[in-house]
């Protein structure tokens, strides 16, 4: 925690904040690319919202408090940039938030940065298709091993709530993949 | 069982010391099925997603994102050339056509300025205040929020609102 508020306090002084944001940007750039892309799927979109979600960052820190943990501060940038990007991009294309996704997840089966196997593909579908908030939760829980507490810094939400969310994304994931 | 072991325990029960003093957190057996099935079911799924990234794609990301930081000071230079050009170019303009004009005197007020002198001023002294120095100054009192407001009205100001004003509180 000591080391986190002298990481802030460098990150907000301007003689040293270019070299601490290297740092963070070092630090985190793959955590946070992978939060992306699991929401996006796509590599080209992702890299757009993560750098965006950087530079957020860095002007945002110096009104960045301390209230949560920086981790959870910048996965919260992260994950409401993605979000404002699918419905962006949504209203751009004039269709619906589902349809978005489901011509996303078609790309994916041509996507030459997509190596995963059949049961991967479904995977996917199955998450995609999950309400946005059981996607986040199912995502944050299963791949990136966060701990309920975390996400609920994250995402504003109860544990309680998240648990309920897990386990009823985790329900209909197991039913899809029995589908097949 | 031994005698005296018998005797003790028999004195602790008495003493109501036959709990272990360890607690549970709330709601802990009535979320524990949902658990264990969760947990079931995570060991039959695949644990990597099959998304991969670019070669080098990592390595390069830093010097990306950090010219993308410093782009905007350039731009800024630019944009204040360009605008002390024509503000200049303006003044000769407006010396040339009509002096006599500028000399009359006219009370300025907040409301008597519209945004695009607003903005051109701001552009012109280099104030370049973004949402999140608004938001940390701000200490406004919002008095015009309607009292109900409607799921659609709520999706829509959602949708055409910038991500910056909603995350920004911390």
């Amino acid at each position: 925690m000591q080391e986190e508020q002298q990481f802030l306090e460098e990150l907000k002084d301007t003689r040293t904040r270019e070299q601490a944001f290297r740092k963070l940007i070092n630090l985190y750039k793959e955590r946070l690319y992978w939060h992306i892309r699991k929401i996006l799927i796509s590599h080209e979109d992702t890299n757009d919202v993560l750098q965006n979600t950087f530079v957020k960052i860095f002007k945002g820190i110096h009104s960045f408090k301390g209230d949560s943990k920086l981790f959870s501060w910048m996965y919260r940038i992260a994950t409401n940039e993605s979000i404002t990007f699918l419905n962006k991009k949504a209203k751009e294309k004039k269709v619906d938030l589902d349809e978005l996704k489901l011509n996303k997840l078609k790309s994916l089966q041509q996507d030459i940065l997509f190596d995963g196997d059949a049961i991967q593909l479904i995977l996917q579908n199955a998450i995609q298709n999950l309400p946005q908030k059981q996607q986040l939760v199912f995502n944050m829980k299963y791949f990136d091993n966060l701990k309920y507490e975390e996400i609920s810094e994250i995402l504003g939400t109860s544990v309680g709530a998240l648990k309920a969310s897990y386990f009823h994304a985790v329900k209909k994931i197991k039913n899809q993949l029995e589908k097949h | 069982m031994d005698k005296e072991l018998k005797t003790y325990l028999n004195e602790l029960n008495k003493k109501n010391c036959d709990q272990s003093g360890f607690t549970v957190p709330d709601d802990y057996f009535e979320g524990i099925e949902d658990a264990v099935f969760s947990k079931i079911t995570e060991d039959t799924l695949p644990s990597r997603t099959g998304f991969t990234v670019p070669e080098n794609y990592f390595k390069t990301l830093e010097e990306q994102v950090i010219s993308k930081i410093e782009t905007p000071k350039k731009t800024g230079k630019l944009r204040s050339l360009i605008i002390r050009f024509t503000t200049s170019a303006a003044a000769v303009l407006l010396l040339f056509f009509g002096i006599s004009q500028y000399n009359q005197a006219t009370n300025i007020t907040f409301d008597s300025l519209t945004i695009a002198e607003i903005n051109d001023w701001m552009l012109e002294e280099e104030i370049t205040i973004d949402s999140y120095e608004i938001a940390d100054i701000s200490e406004t009192t919002y008095t015009n929020i309607p009292e109900s407001i409607s799921d659609q009205e709520l999706n829509d100001y959602l949708d055409t609102t910038d991500s910056d004003f909603l995350y920004i509180e911390n």
